[in-house]
């Protein structure tokens, strides 16, 4: 009996068939690969963003080399130009659904469908459009539905995506609930970019909760863990233990993990990383009560944010400087400066309600009734809108 | 060659490496069929070769995709 023995011919000669086709498949990804760069840009560039459509038309494109040329290009646009990485991810899904069914094995095709709908919807939920990148990341798992093997390490990738968007949303307990889940599917596969990744994710999930101690212990262990961290993911780390131990009151730890993070982001040549570290810094004076040092450390980072167009963190940064300068009894500069940030909300075009948020302070502030509290409660406010854009405003203190 | 792409001799040298493991591991651990277990090793290693990329030891990957798979069978199976 064939199933008695664990190789027998049948299995040797089924085995031979298989070869054959696992490594026609891997030739054909490979040139598929190696073609897909210059022709897909190619097509690209000659074509209308809004004609992409009847590219889908075409064979040649309808490969597994072009989806993926596709998500390099999605991930290099999505923090640079996001409304640009969604016409990609778009047009990614697009030709996934119009490749044909037999054209690679049932399995790949699984995962090409299930990785241009993961993709979609990671940009979907950086464009804040999260109902819609839940639906994404729903397609995606039903792409990888049906098969005779659970494509776990897929689905977990997909999983863990789901939980960014969740987090998001404000939905903190069930995105831990998926970051535990595939950071263990992460670990026994050997990917130990994405563990790293979903330990990271469970550690700010932590810290949107304001379980500081919890996040920071996270970052911690995955510091000291044996997981080989590149140098920016190292300067993330040492930034996030710095926010939290400012939190939790622990200064010198905070002190020594900012000033890490910040000579780490220099070295990586990341200014916006950098300025948000020198953020912290600020911040981490203003508890320390050094007001005055504070207000001044601010200043010229907010500058470095206003920069790089990010009115909103230049924003958030000004209130910290609002808040100190409250706190010094200066209140004619802290009035002209929250008329600045309402200034630059107004012209960067951002939320009507952090605007509101930020005219009743501006008047609070002119009136002499605003408060260091005031500026504290409006900065939670505004830093709120980015999980809950519909969120009310309350005068009241 | 571009980042993630196995070459075609390394692609059969990974299959005839690991077939016959993932082969025996479906039939001994899961208690499979020859046929079941091959199709299910087959298919392991065919989603490999979108994965590799991501992938450092691909021992351990293949072992934990054939548990998760043949848990999913043998699920699917009792569930019938």
């Amino acid at each position: 009996m064939g199933d008695e023995t664990p190789v027998d011919l049948r299995a040797l000669l089924a085995k031979r068939n298989r070869l054959a086709e696992f490594a026609a498949l891997a030739r054909r990804l490979e040139a598929e690969r190696a073609g897909a760069a210059s022709m897909l840009e190619h097509a690209l560039r000659t074509t209308p963003v809004e004609r992409w459509d009847s590219l889908v038309q075409r064979p040649e494109l309808r490969t597994n080399g072009t989806i993926e040329r596709l998500a390099e290009l999605v991930n290099t646009e999505l923090t640079r130009n996001p409304r640009h990485a969604e016409k990609l991810a778009r047009f990614a899904v697009a030709i996934a659904e119009k490749i044909a069914d037999d054209a690679y094995p049932r399995v790949t095709i699984a995962q090409i469908r299930g990785s241009a709908w993961k993709d979609y919807g990671k940009v979907l939920s950086y464009l804040a459009r999260h109902g819609e990148a839940l639906q994404s990341f729903d397609r995606a798992e039903a792409a990888l539905d049906g098969l005779r093997a659970d494509l776990a390490h897929d689905r977990s990738i997909i999983h863990l995506n789901r939980a960014i968007t969740l987090s998001e949303m404000g939905q903190h307990q069930q995105a831990l609930r998926y970051l535990a889940d595939c950071g263990t599917t992460f670990k026994q596969h050997g990917d130990t970019k994405l563990y790293i990744l979903s330990e990271f994710a469970e550690g700010v999930v932590l810290q949107r909760l304001g379980k500081y101690r919890e996040a920071r212990e996270t970052y911690l262990l995955l510091l000291a863990s044996s997981a080989e961290l590149d140098r920016a993911t190292r300067a993330s780390l040492h930034q996030d233990i710095g926010m939290c131990s400012t939190e939790l009151g622990d200064f010198d730890a905070a002190g020594a993990n900012l000033a890490k993070a910040i000579a780490l982001h220099h070295e990586l040549g990341q200014p916006i990383e950098l300025a948000r570290a020198e953020y912290g810094r600020g911040r981490l004076l203003l508890r320390k009560r050094l007001y005055a040092q504070a207000v001044e450390h601010l200043r010229p980072v907010r500058h470095r944010f206003l920069m790089h167009s990010l009115a909103e963190e230049a924003g958030l940064c000004g209130l910290e400087m609002v808040e100190g300068l409250l706190l010094l009894a200066r209140a004619e500069e802290a009035e002209r400066l929250a008329q600045t940030i309402l200034s630059e909300f107004l012209a960067a075009n951002l939320n009507s309600r952090a605007i509101t948020a930020l005219g009743y302070l501006t008047e609070a502030i002119a009136a002499r009734k605003a408060t260091p509290k005031t500026a504290i409660r409006v900065r939670e406010y505004v830093l709120s809108l980015r999980t809950s854009p519909e969120r009310e405003f309350e005068t009241h203190d | 060659m571009p980042a993630g792409s196995l070459h075609v001799l390394d692609a059969e040298g990974l299959y005839v490496r690991h077939f016959p493991v993932l082969l025996e591991a479906a039939m001994r651990k899961f208690a499979m069929g020859v046929e079941e277990a091959e199709e299910l090793a087959h298919d392991v290693l065919l989603a490999s070769l979108l994965q590799q990329q991501r992938v450092v030891n691909m021992d351990a990957h293949l072992a934990a995709a054939l548990d998760a798979a043949a848990q999913k069978q043998r699920g699917s199976r009792h569930g019938r």
